[in-house]
């Protein structure tokens, strides 16, 4: 009996192989739901709750996300997952699944009597070894546009179908290459994603420059200005009376008008200001427009003077796009009117407003050069967009990755293939039953060739042999060709993982499976249970 | 010009109390716009927007917070923004490979939902044939159409048992950015994270959360041409007040100008729970209060809990009531009407009232505090009573209301004059003309001043004046009752008229009573006839009951009053203020030694549970400490 019991009789204990039972379970059963997902011949899984709301998905992150996971190892195992994907924004699937197959295989040992503690030594070396072999088949990429049209398309294509995942791909690659500048780490911040319930999911499209979701409130201002200068500040143009407990009394009525009038003057000179800036950038030429874009409010007063000087007006933009409109357009965001001068304003080729029921959308477009551009993401509802946002959001940060690392690694299943090769001629090196830990090493991670081939409804151990009889002969990374089941060059054939995913796949799962493995006792005996 | 206010409801009880306030207001339109304008600004609430089938919606100006799963039945997006072929592509996404279908079992609906559900149906329908196209720019409101179908009659529902969350009974269409979920914690779980107040901050500062609403509050304020401020709803005892505290900085921040109106709200914890979550309960209050004194304009919790540090309480007691304290249901529906009765003082058509000048009034300096009071309904008892006057002249040692802001009741020991009212405005909702002023003078004897008044204003203001000497008075009178209609509970005791006026005399009337039945006979003949098959059992046309009791009232007016009595009361006079004064003290007081309790527990646990920052708390209690000797 454990020794918590003598102090809480309440607590729950699980010992030794009870309690390595129980995490195996947990991990696999994990394995099992999202073994469907992965790769482009997945099953898509379609979440409708109680009320009807609609979840449309295929990625393990969004996945784990929408589970509630109440076994405690089980959840362990997604957190972890999910962390994958926090960092590197891929591999949560193929996380949980390796996780499962390293428990499993580890099994069999446990089962015949080999102690956890040397299997798990028998991963590390594993692990260190694999890292190497993932060294030595990465390959150096320079930025071209191709070979991150590669990267992006293997991870876009999971997600979404192919028609939509091929428009994805260059869009995202764009975007990136857009933002992105020498020397300086990019910052996926400045791709701004506007979604839009409109017509069908493949009119998802890149703006050069910035849509926003909001338009101007003056039924005489321009709905199309060309050649405009581009005003981005936060200066409240508002009456607002302040909140300070201060009474003012009037001898008469004359004087209260005058003061009210003070006080709306205050606000009119930030407007004429603004205006005096317009006058002498433009003049009396009409083809030139000036567009201001204002973080606080503008009241109905003011919007109407700045429309009498053809002066077109946005309240309340976002506080980032703030950051972004100024990347777009040049310029610099003023928090002052006091100092605003020419250089203070951006220059954009084309303002124009599209209206769509209530929602009104404003595109800042034809920029110089710009550093800030726009996703702009269409779908005919609600379920589709959000897909499709998932999605861009891992393709976007495939893309940075390949950037980061400056190099990938042969994917469809090409590293897993390599690595188990090297781990088998690695292994007779290794000594005494440490072998064993590496021998289950090796087998787990065929799982990811095995699971793909599965779900492309070919024979998962033909299709590994032939992969295995085909890298010995050729000494090339070799992949399963999804369609035909036959061997191919994954690199050829532009299928190319992330060097940091599968980094961090390798070291992740190796040390929450040692971890799970190492569990020897497990007891719930917290002040809850006692005081139940 | 509207002023507008959006509205935030952050937590699972403030959404019961705004759910119940939307459905009031949704009660009160009136949509004959030419015979009859309401007295209340709508417009400052609720917004006009069109959907996608270029439907004009109006939808109230919301961005409510709330737990996974604690909708129901309620899509996150609504129904009210549904994309014209929605239902079609249902199945039709595209996809090569297989799909795998997981549907949860479909919450089903309760007869309220249904028979609102069909209503839009029936209007769907219409409008796709084109019958309502002639009246195309005519303000359609696509809420409760039960208003304008005469042949849709309304129904007597027992909801009690069939609430499960705030959705089951909400009326009002909600805009698809309205509703905000925290993806994280589920609601109803056992071991649910989301119990203290750092979980709240946490979820705020590390999760998706804050920036949605920030975007929600954002796309709002945008369309506002010169908002005033902001109604802000929170639950103030979970993690919801760690969130609400954050949103609050926000607000403050990009908002400065703005009025910011905070009500925290609890329910009444009548169940024993474990010391560890009453005290995360606890703490959570103290550091929320503590917060939101800082950054809202005024505070005023609402709650009908007696003791609200304590591990299971009581209801307060209202004397026309019976509600059943522990139903969420029952004591969200009574704070609804309170604010829907107190917060009219801003938002009336024709006065310059504004949210702003309530909190020039009400506040000073530090002192942000506020307490509601409110008198659900009105006492105004129509057989003892003849005129307004008269009741309040039975009114004179004892308040008219009851506290709806939790820890400011007094002992009994204390007598109630020693509390001193600073500042108050008061409003009176509803209370009809007839009972103003007595028809005919016959006790002359008991003339005061107050019944040489002309109009309930100035009685009410020089009663006011009179009770509270020291205060500053400000009175509003609306002659619109609140509407508690078909969602609101049934709550009110048999002496409670369908009007909402008292008669102690009287019992229900039975529709077996010779004398109504006689009436029914003579003069509805007719029309009970033809609704004979509906009129079998109690439920009987409220239609009908209604014209009845009209007809009781104007016929019985000049000789006397006869209460008009049926099974449901629709509208309450009621009369509430919102106040400031030295009985908040005493709830000071309470959160001051409860933070100072907490203190002590956290410094010996070393707060392992909570992972609460002492410095914090330590804040809280000194500001509470020198509130309190403000308010003494």
């Amino acid at each position: 009996m454990a020794a918590i019991k003598s102090l809480n009789p309440k607590a729950e204990v699980a010992r030794s192989t009870q309690a390595l039972a129980i995490n195996i379970s947990a991990a696999r059963g994990l394995q099992d739901i999202l073994r469907t997902n992965l790769g482009p011949k997945g099953t898509m899984k379609m979440l409708v709750s109680g009320a009807g709301d609609i979840k449309l998905t295929k990625d393990g992150n969004v996945l784990l996300h929408e589970m509630q996971i109440q076994h405690p190892t089980a959840s362990l195992i997604a957190k972890v997952a999910t962390a994958q994907d926090d960092i590197t924004g891929d591999g949560t699937t193929s996380n949980v699944l390796i996780i499962g197959e390293l428990l499993k295989q580890a099994d069999n040992y446990v089962q015949e009597g080999v102690h956890p503690r040397i299997i798990t030594e028998g991963f590390e070396l594993a692990k260190d070894k694999s890292l190497e072999v993932l060294d030595s088949i990465k390959f150096d990429i320079k930025v071209s546009r191709e070979r991150l049209i590669d990267v992006a398309r293997t991870s876009l294509v999971t997600k979404v179908h192919h028609k939509l995942a091929e428009q994805l791909t260059e869009v995202v690659v764009d975007a990136v290459l857009a933002v992105k500048r020498e020397e300086e780490p990019i910052n996926l911040h400045m791709v701004e994603i506007m979604e839009m319930q409109h017509k069908l999911d493949c009119d998802t499209s890149l703006i050069n420059g910035i849509v926003m979701d909001h338009g101007a409130r003056h039924p005489d201002m321009k709905k199309r200005v060309q050649d405009a200068y581009i005003l981005t500040c936060n200066v409240s143009m508002e009456y607002e009376k302040s909140e300070v407990n201060a009474g003012f009394f009037y001898k008469s009525a004359e004087e209260r008008e005058k003061l009210v009038e003070a006080e709306r003057r205050f606000t009119n000179d930030k407007v004429n200001k603004v205006i005096a800036l317009k006058n002498q950038m433009c003049g009396d030429d009409p083809s030139k427009g000036f567009v201001l874009i204002n973080q606080k409010g503008i009241d109905p007063l003011s919007l109407d003077m700045l429309a009498k000087n053809g002066i077109v007006a946005l309240r309340r933009a976002k506080r980032r796009n703030m950051e972004r409109l100024v990347l777009a357009c040049g310029g610099i965001a003023m928090n002052s009117v006091d100092e605003l001068s020419p250089e203070s304003l951006g220059k954009a080729g084309l303002v124009y407003e599209h209206v769509l029921g209530e929602s009104k959308f404003t595109f800042v477009e034809k920029c110089q050069d710009p550093r800030s551009v726009t996703i702009l993401i269409k779908g005919p509802n609600k379920h589709t967009i959000t897909q499709i946002k998932d999605a861009v959001r891992d393709g976007l940060r495939a893309v940075k990755n390949a950037i980061d690392d400056g190099c990938v690694v042969p994917g469809a299943g090409g590293f897993q293939i390599a690595a188990y090769d090297a781990l088998m001629r690695y292994k007779p090196s290794v000594k005494g039953r440490t072998q064993l830990g590496v021998q289950a090493f090796a087998d787990a991670l065929l799982v990811i060739p095995k699971v793909l081939a599965q779900n492309a409804g070919l024979d998962p151990q033909e299709t590994i042999v032939k992969l295995q009889q085909e890298f010995a002969s050729s000494d090339l990374p070799v992949g399963v060709d999804l369609q035909s089941g036959e061997p191919i060059n994954p690199v050829d054939a532009g299928i190319v993982d992330n060097y940091c995913v599968c980094k961090q796949l390798l070291n992740s799962c190796t040390v929450i499976a040692s971890n799970l493995l190492l569990v020897d006792e497990m007891m719930r005996a917290g002040m809850a249970t006692l005081k139940g | 010009m509207p002023n507008e206010i959006i509205t935030l409801q952050l937590g699972h009880y403030s959404n019961y109390v705004g759910a119940h306030w939307w459905n009031m207001q949704e009660s009160s339109f009136k949509y004959d716009g030419e015979t009859e304008i309401s007295e209340i600004n709508h417009d400052i609430l609720f917004r006009e927007g069109c959907n996608y089938r270029g439907e004009t919606t109006f939808t109230p100006r919301l961005v409510l917070v709330d737990l996974n799963g604690s909708l129901g039945t309620l899509p996150v997006q609504g129904t009210l923004y549904d994309s014209p072929n929605y239902g079609k592509e249902e199945g039709h996404f595209m996809w090569d490979e297989n799909v795998d279908m997981h549907q949860s079992t479909l919450v089903p609906r309760n007869q309220f939902l249904r028979d609102l559900h069909d209503e839009d149906e029936l209007y769907e329908q219409r409008y796709s044939t084109g019958a309502t196209n002639g009246n195309h720019d005519e303000l359609k409101p696509c809420t409760s159409k039960s208003i304008q179908n005469g042949d849709c009659s309304p129904r007597l529902y027992d909801l009690d048992k069939e609430i499960q969350t705030w959705s089951d009974f909400k009326k009002v269409h909600y805009h698809p950015r309205s509703t905000l979920l925290i993806k994280k914690h589920y609601q109803n779980t056992d071991g649910d994270s989301f119990n203290s107040w750092t979980a709240g901050m946490n979820e705020a500062k590390s999760g998706v959360i804050l920036g949605q609403v920030e975007e929600a509050v954002r796309s709002y304020a945008e369309e506002c041409d010169c908002m005033q401020g902001f109604h802000i709803l929170t639950d103030a005892y979970d993690g919801f007040g760690g969130l609400s505290s954050v949103v609050m900085e926000y607000i403050k921040d990009e908002f400065s100008g703005k009025s910011r109106a905070c009500f925290p709200t609890f329910p009444v914890f009548s169940e024993t729970c474990k010391a560890a979550k009453l005290r995360s309960r606890t703490m959570s209050s103290v550091l929320t209060m503590s917060s939101l004194l800082e950054t809202s304009s005024f505070v005023c919790p609402l709650s009908l809990s007696q003791a609200l540090f304590q591990g299971s309480a009581k209801g307060r007691s209202f004397p026309h009531l019976i509600y059943d304290a522990s139903s969420q249901y029952h004591t969200s529906a009574i704070i609804a009407a309170s604010l829907e009765a107190a917060t009219c003082a801003y938002r009336q058509r024709s006065n310059a009232f504004s949210l702003l000048n309530l909190v020039e009034n009400l506040t000073s300096g530090s002192r942000r505090l506020l307490e509601m009071q409110s008198a659900l309904p009105l006492p105004y008892d129509v057989d003892q009573y003849s005129g307004f006057a008269d009741m309040l002249c039975n009114y004179v040692d004892q308040n008219p209301w009851q506290p709806i802001t939790p820890g400011t009741s007094l002992n009994s020991c204390q007598s109630q004059t020693t509390e001193q009212i600073f500042s108050q405005v008061v409003s009176l909702n509803g209370l009809p003309k007839w009972a103003v002023q007595p028809q005919s003078t016959s006790n002359a004897s008991m003339q005061t001043e107050l019944h040489k008044c002309v109009d309930s204003n100035s009685m009410l203001k020089l009663y006011m004046d009179g009770r509270f000497q020291s205060s500053n008075n400000i009175v509003n009178v609306i002659s619109d009752p609140v509407m508690v209609t078909t969602s609101f509970p049934q709550i009110f005791s048999n002496k409670v008229g369908c009007d909402g006026m008292i008669s102690t005399n009287k019992v229900t009337m039975n529709y077996s009573d010779p004398y109504t039945e006689h009436l029914l006979n003579g003069t509805e003949s007719s029309k009970v006839s033809s609704r004979q098959d509906g009129a079998k059992n109690s439920s009987l046309d409220a239609e009908v009951i209604d014209s009845l009791s009209r007809k009781l009232r104007t016929s019985s007016c000049t000789a006397k009053r006869t209460p008009s009595i049926s099974k449901r009361t629709e509208s309450v006079p009621m009369l509430t203020n919102f106040s400031t004064s030295s009985r908040l003290c005493k709830l000071l007081g309470q959160c001051h030694k409860q933070g100072t309790v907490m203190m002590r527990w956290a410094s010996r646990y070393q707060h392992s549970e909570s992972g609460v920052e002492e410095e914090l708390l330590e804040e809280a209690i000194e500001k509470f400490k020198t509130l309190e000797q403000d308010y003494a």
